[in-house]
């Protein structure tokens, strides 16, 4: 058994047999690993990203305080002891709340681009080579900062810097160059700074306004930690009410640090993150698994048949048959892989230092997500090789079954692939689970137009294969070779499909975050809430009530609850919002249907939402529709369900800020008839404000001695900024597939090269076969741009609800459209120089 | 034949040699052949296998160069025309039927017959009905619309045999064309290419079959490249 089963191994494994396909898997892992490799190097390992959020000092202990606590020489005095205590170790503050008033508001959800404030003059002890001195000198008396570059810009270049709303000025002594964290608006302080600013007390803050207090020890002694961390608890001030002990928080944070520490340090494709992903290299990998299928296929099917017809016994050729295609598979993927570490190595250590964050080795490329990556790359390589062409073979040399119809199978799956994209893309479910399912929708359309892209080149060939003879017969012999012109087709719909939907998507994300951070108020309004429901809302709101030019403002109040931690908390949701509730988003009350037509006038139906709210209903923007509403409210400190009866309903189209921050409105009339717990003003909207009017109100607000940010107005957006390891996936995608396609279109090319030869036998002159192959090389460069395009706008379409609104940049992605035009001409051009058939004996005796 | 082609054909070989070289080895496919061959003659390209006569046969025709000689037909020297030409010469003038038959796997049986019409501008109609009579004429009408895949080796070889009969080419090479078939139906094929000669048509057969000799009428026996011997029937 074991000899002719060796023997028939070897016979499988001879190179004009295999050698094809292994280059085709080669080139394909290669590429694969190397959009790993490549973005992999561009990515902040965890411990780098701990580094840049921690600081690079390894022997740290620290503490988050709300810095409107910190009294008078309280750092001072923190520093001493610790000190004193611990011998050679530095204290510093950093904090991200003192911001330059030339940036943004930090009222913003995402901490983003926040400016970090470090004060202490051992702080440079902490952050030690990773920045260096530009011109100038490290700030060292009180009021002196050193700057980055960065917000060196953002003021101008001037040699002042006012913090926090004209709290104070600080006088810039130096410019650093930040190599580690060059995107981050960091600055140093000299030792007192920070109480010279003296933020809003914690009662007028906005939200806590916590700094970090943190201490750097000579080393990490267990002991040292501990003696630090109770130093700290010692002289920091004590936790508000609910927030339990300094010594937990202390022990908390450091619990948090140490598993940061451990992190995961794979972040290619971790969830959450919309860009990058496993799933494009896959399709890729695929891809070429298909192609190099599709190389050996049919020629191992006359193999078989051959061998069978010789006496071969079908169970020791079909087990050596497969036994060489996971041997050619596992080879290929295992070459691939090599070269592409090679091409990595070579890179890190000619291009890539300069921009590449990971360290150099070991290359993070044994982790499970890769495993999987090769594993379905080798099974889509063994399954198709395997399906057989049918007809050719006896039924058994089929691994799959030759009756079973793969074309069915395929179409159902592409058309099942598009259903799905426009079911998860569709407006409530996206909006709900987040752009992180968008993405899917997105992958799942293109996909789609990938299996269903050898219908379209068959519908093109049926629709253009009567106008003249050479398209009938290149349409006749694309049909007969119509898997492997298919899966380059398919592979040309990939190439620009995926490159679109990518950047359309990058950039809306981008949008989505600069929305959530700056488009949370409308324009030409202000508005007063805070996250902290103890606020005291109406005090602020008269502040800014009382500016000259301010309109009246509209409140709303939340229905509210106090927990049992004694926190104050929702107390009402919707009925029909899916997921218990978790994605719902306040219900307010409101005095009268006309303050919500002045507050939110951008709301469609307002006549019908007041004639509704008059009734006693309810306004709901959560776009479910449904029947009535019902209101689900929660017992006072008790986890006690209780529902009213359903309320008349109206669904009204809010905007996205809006839809972030309400669930629905009902009148506040109508939740004191319901018996429901009504809350104090938890939210103010001043419609109508101009900008002079905000800005003195922000004023008034600081006067007042609060935080400014409890008054919120419009921010316009920074222009989204591609992220590099972003824009290393999509160019090295973007050439991967290209490169497989150039290699497709070829190798199609050249399979059909045997039919013009027998045509040119028969007496077709040359150039009619030119016209010939001219024909297939537009129909197939023509069905994948025109698929590919659509597939990529379609893939935009499904999964637009996502976003509060698109972002599409024309320029890259007209560059990659034309880069994929040009090159897939190209490669049809290369195309056509093997089908120009040379009449030598090496034709007649092939 | 087609009234509106011409009648007569003259196929002039001159002193052609071919050699193919490999690494190892050259071998002489050619040497010094020459041959002469007219409307209304059927001649007999006689040897063993490797002698030679496919080489004659594709050279005749245009699809491989010589090394030197040349190649006349209607006085027109083969190898000047370009490949254009020497296309169109093989479409409207010299038929070929090969050895492998040559038929497209994509196309069915009518189909392949009626390519060539179809390539040379016949309107798919005409091509078609052309066609059909081809196959009639062979008998093998009822596998019109078959594939290539699913005939026999003497069914393939017939088909190739029709699309040179549709074509009405006035000079026809067959290359081993009873190679596939049983003696049978070797003989009918050497009486229908003996009819088309006897109706005007150049027929040039390289075989290996003996029974081929009967037939013609002029046999060419070919050892080593070379035309060893010379029979004309009757003499």
């Amino acid at each position: 058994m074991i000899r002719p089963v060796g023997f028939l191994l070897r016979t499988w494994l001879r190179p004009r047999l295999v050698g094809r396909s292994f280059a085709y898997l080669v080139v394909g892992s290669c590429l694969a690993m190397l959009v790993y490799g490549v973005v992999q190097s561009l990515t902040l390992t965890a411990a780098q990203q701990q580094q840049r959020d921690f600081g690079s000092s390894q022997s740290m202990s620290y503490d988050n305080v709300a810095l409107g606590s910190l009294g008078p020489d309280d750092l001072a005095r923190t520093r001493s002891a610790v000190q004193d205590g611990l011998p050679g170790s530095a204290v510093f503050l950093q904090t991200t709340q003192l911001r330059p008033d030339v940036l943004p508001p930090n009222f913003v959800q995402a901490p983003v681009d926040t400016v970090t404030f470090i004060e202490g003059a051992d702080y440079r002890q902490a952050f030690g080579d990773q920045v260096g001195l530009l011109r100038g000198r490290w700030a060292g008396a009180t009021g002196e900062v050193t700057v980055s570059e960065r917000i060196l810009d953002a003021i101008g270049g001037d040699d002042t810097l006012t913090i926090y709303s004209g709290r104070k000025t600080l006088k810039v002594v130096g410019v650093y160059q930040d190599d580690f964290a060059a995107d981050s608006y960091l600055l140093f302080a000299g030792e007192g700074t920070f109480e010279s600013i003296r933020p809003a007390s914690v009662d007028k803050s906005f939200q806590p306004v916590y700094a970090q207090v943190r201490v750097l020890m000579p080393t990490s002694a267990a002991s040292q930690v501990d003696e630090a961390l109770g130093i700290l608890a010692d002289q920091l001030p004590t936790l508000p009410d609910g927030q339990g002990t300094r010594p937990e928080n202390l022990s908390g944070n450091l619990a948090v640090r140490g598993t940061n520490q451990d992190g995961d340090s794979a972040a290619f494709g971790r969830e959450g993150d919309v860009i990058v992903s496993f799933g494009p290299p896959l399709i890729l990998l695929a891809g070429a698994a298909f192609l190099a299928a599709g190389q050996q296929r049919r020629r191992h099917e006359e193999v078989v048949h051959l061998l069978h017809r010789l006496g071969g016994r079908p169970s020791r050729v079909l087990l050596s048959r497969t036994a060489s295609y996971s041997i050619v598979a596992l080879m290929s993927l295992a070459a691939g892989t090599v070269v592409s570490i090679v091409v990595l190595l070579f890179a890190r250590a000619t291009a890539l230092p300069a921009v590449a964050g990971q360290p150099l080795a070991p290359l993070d490329i044994a982790n499970r997500q890769v495993a999987v990556l090769v594993a379905v790359g080798a099974l889509t390589y063994v399954v198709a090789t395997a399906a057989g062409d049918g007809g050719l073979g006896p039924r058994w040399a089929s691994a799959v079954g030759s009756k079973i119809p793969r074309h069915l199978i395929r179409r159902t799956a592409g058309v099942l692939a598009v259903l799905s994209a426009i079911r998860v893309g569709d407006r409530v479910e996206t909006a709900l689970a987040g752009p992180g399912d968008a993405r899917y929708a997105a992958y799942a359309m293109v996909a789609g137009f990938c299996l269903l892209a050898p219908d379209f080149l068959r519908v093109t060939m049926w629709l253009t294969s009567r106008s003249s003879l050479p398209l009938e017969v290149a349409s006749r012999l694309m049909q007969a070779n119509l898997p492997r012109f298919g899966a380059a087709v398919s592979l040309g719909v990939m190439t620009l499909g995926i490159p679109v939907a990518l950047l359309v998507h990058l950039d809306s994300e981008q949008g989505l975050t600069a929305s959530a951070r700056y488009g949370i108020v409308p324009e030409g309004q202000m508005w007063v809430q805070s996250s902290d429901t103890s606020r005291d809302i109406a005090t602020v709101a008269a502040v800014i009530g009382d500016t000259p030019g301010a309109t009246e403002g509209v409140a709303f109040r939340t229905l509210t609850r106090i927990d049992d931690q004694g926190v104050v908390a929702e107390a009402a949701r919707f009925s029909n919002i899916p997921g218990s509730g978790s994605y719902s988003t306040a219900v307010l009350t409101v005095d009268s249907a006309s303050d919500l037509a002045r507050a939110l006038p951008s709301l469609t139906r307002l006549e019908d939402a007041a004639r509704v709210l008059n009734e006693g209903g309810v306004v709901d923007f959560t776009s479910h529709d449904d029947d009535d509403q019902r209101l689900i409210t929660y017992g006072q400190a008790v986890p006690q369900e209780t529902e009213t009866p359903s309320l008349p309903t109206i669904q009204v189209e809010a905007s996205p800020q809006v839809q972030l921050q309400f669930a629905g409105v009902l009148l506040t009339s109508t939740a004191k008839g319901l018996d429901l717990p009504i809350g104090p003003v938890s939210r103010v909207i001043f419609p109508d404000m101009d900008a002079a009017t905000i800005t003195s109100a922000t004023r008034a607000l600081q006067d007042a001695g609060y935080d400014p940010e409890f008054g919120q107005y419009a921010q316009t957006p920074p222009e989204p900024v591609l992220p590099v390891n972003a824009v290393a996936f999509l160019l090295v995608m973007t050439l991967g597939s290209i490169i497989i396609l150039t290699i497709a279109i070829s190798e199609q090319a050249r399979a059909v090269s045997t039919s013009a030869k027998r045509l040119l036998a028969l007496g077709a002159p040359p150039r009619w076969l030119m016209k010939l192959n001219s024909a297939q090389a537009v129909q197939m460069v023509g069905v994948s741009f025109t698929a590919g395009l659509t597939s990529g706008l379609m893939a935009v379409i499904v999964s637009s609800h996502a976003y509060p609104a698109l972002v599409i940049h024309w320029v890259p992605i007209g560059a990659v459209t034309g880069t994929v035009l040009v090159l897939s001409t190209a490669a049809a051009g290369m195309a056509l120089r093997f089908n120009r058939v040379r009449l030598t004996e090496a034709f007649l005796f092939a | 034949m087609p009234p509106d082609q011409e009648p007569e054909i003259k196929i002039e070989c001159s002193d052609l040699s071919k050699t193919y070289r490999t690494a190892n080895e050259h071998v002489t496919a050619l040497a010094d052949v020459s041959l002469s061959v007219t409307s209304g003659e059927f001649v007999c390209i006689y040897g063993a296998s490797g002698s030679g006569k496919s080489t004659l046969l594709h050279t005749i025709a245009g699809l491989s160069d010589p090394d030197s000689g040349n190649v006349q037909v209607d006085d027109r020297d083969v190898f000047q025309l370009t490949r254009n030409e020497r296309a169109d010469l093989r479409r409207e003038r010299v038929g070929v039927i090969f050895q492998d038959h040559n038929l497209m796997a994509e196309l069915n049986v009518l189909e392949n017959v009626a390519l060539p019409l179809r390539v040379g501008g016949t309107r798919a109609s005409e091509a078609k009905t052309l066609a059909h009579q081809a196959l009639s004429r062979l008998g093998i009408d009822n596998l019109a619309v078959r594939s290539p895949s699913e005939l026999s080796g003497g069914q393939r070889q017939r088909v190739g045999i029709a699309r040179v009969l549709a074509s009405g080419q006035d000079a026809i090479l067959a290359d081993e064309p009873t190679g596939a078939l049983d003696s049978t139906n070797s003989e009918a094929l050497f009486i229908l290419l003996k009819a088309l000669s006897a109706d005007g048509a150049c027929v040039v057969v390289a075989t290996h079959d003996p029974l081929a000799r009967q037939f013609a009428t002029r046999t060419h026996t070919m050892i080593d490249g070379r035309i060893a011997m010379e029979k004309v029937a009757g003499r």
